[in-house]
């Protein structure tokens, strides 16, 4: 890992498009400025990994699984249809 | 021309015109450049991204308003450029299901996989709404507490 000291006001640039500027430093907290271009994406880490492992967790389960969880939607879908059906009834009742 | 992929959920037949372009990847799969997109009646509503070189993945994807009411993501311009789109009815909305063991599934409603039918390009999206949750937990029992 490159390791560079900056204070604030002082940017780093990253292949000629990124710049990272040290805004502020408060206590424990440092603000980042970062202007890039519009195609480049930019998260928190946190929520990037937090996706990830969701991500893998759902890629990589068995059929058992995966066959009781369209089981759970059908289930639910069909009693949404069926409510719906009770709804209209009521409708033209009325 | 029918070709053969062998995954956790049975061998699956599929033509190129099935082939959906990750340009992207996706989050925990990053290599990953194309999905085979994959629906049948035996999971029903489930859909599927049957991915190819990544050890059998395969990505459950769920209309979000089976779970929800009121899902209106909001998709950032480089995205909807990226997707080349060019109109709103162009794009299906999917979410990823992750199953759990002994629990009710959780839907991750912040990162939605946005898809490009016509042009098949689909990319997973991060949205910039952080009250919608990586994983809300689905219960079919209990409508009222859906986040939005």
């Amino acid at each position: 890992m490159l390791v560079l000291s900056r204070q604030p006001g002082e940017s780093v640039i990253i292949d000629g498009g990124i710049t990272v500027q040290v805004l502020r430093v408060d206590g424990d907290t440092i603000k980042l400025g970062i202007e890039a271009p519009e195609k480049v994406t930019i998260y928190r880490k946190e929520l990037y990994e937090e996706i990830q492992a969701e991500n893998q967790s759902a890629g990589r389960t068995g059929d058992e699984e995966l066959t009781r969880l369209s089981q759970s939607f059908r289930r639910a879908q069909g009693v949404a249809e069926q409510e719906s059906e009770e709804q209209s009834a009521v409708e033209n009742q009325i | 021309m029918k070709h053969t992929l062998e995954t956790p959920i049975g061998n699956v037949e599929y033509t190129e015109t099935d082939r959906i372009a990750l340009p992207r990847g996706l989050p925990g799969f990053e290599s990953a450049r194309t999905a085979i997109w994959y629906t049948s009646p035996q999971y029903d509503p489930i859909k599927w991204f049957l991915l190819e070189d990544q050890d059998g993945a395969v990505l459950p994807l769920i209309d979000p308003f089976l779970v929800t009411k009121n899902y209106e993501p909001v998709i950032q311009d480089q995205f909807v450029e990226l997707l080349e789109v060019q109109s709103p009815e162009e794009v299906a909305v999917l979410c990823v299901a992750t199953p759990k063991k002994d629990q009710p599934p959780t839907i991750n409603l912040r990162s939605p996989v946005v898809i490009n039918a016509a042009k098949r390009i689909a990319v997973q999206v991060i949205l910039d709404d952080e009250s919608l949750p990586v994983r809300y937990t689905w219960d079919p029992e209990n409508k009222e507490a859906a986040p939005c």
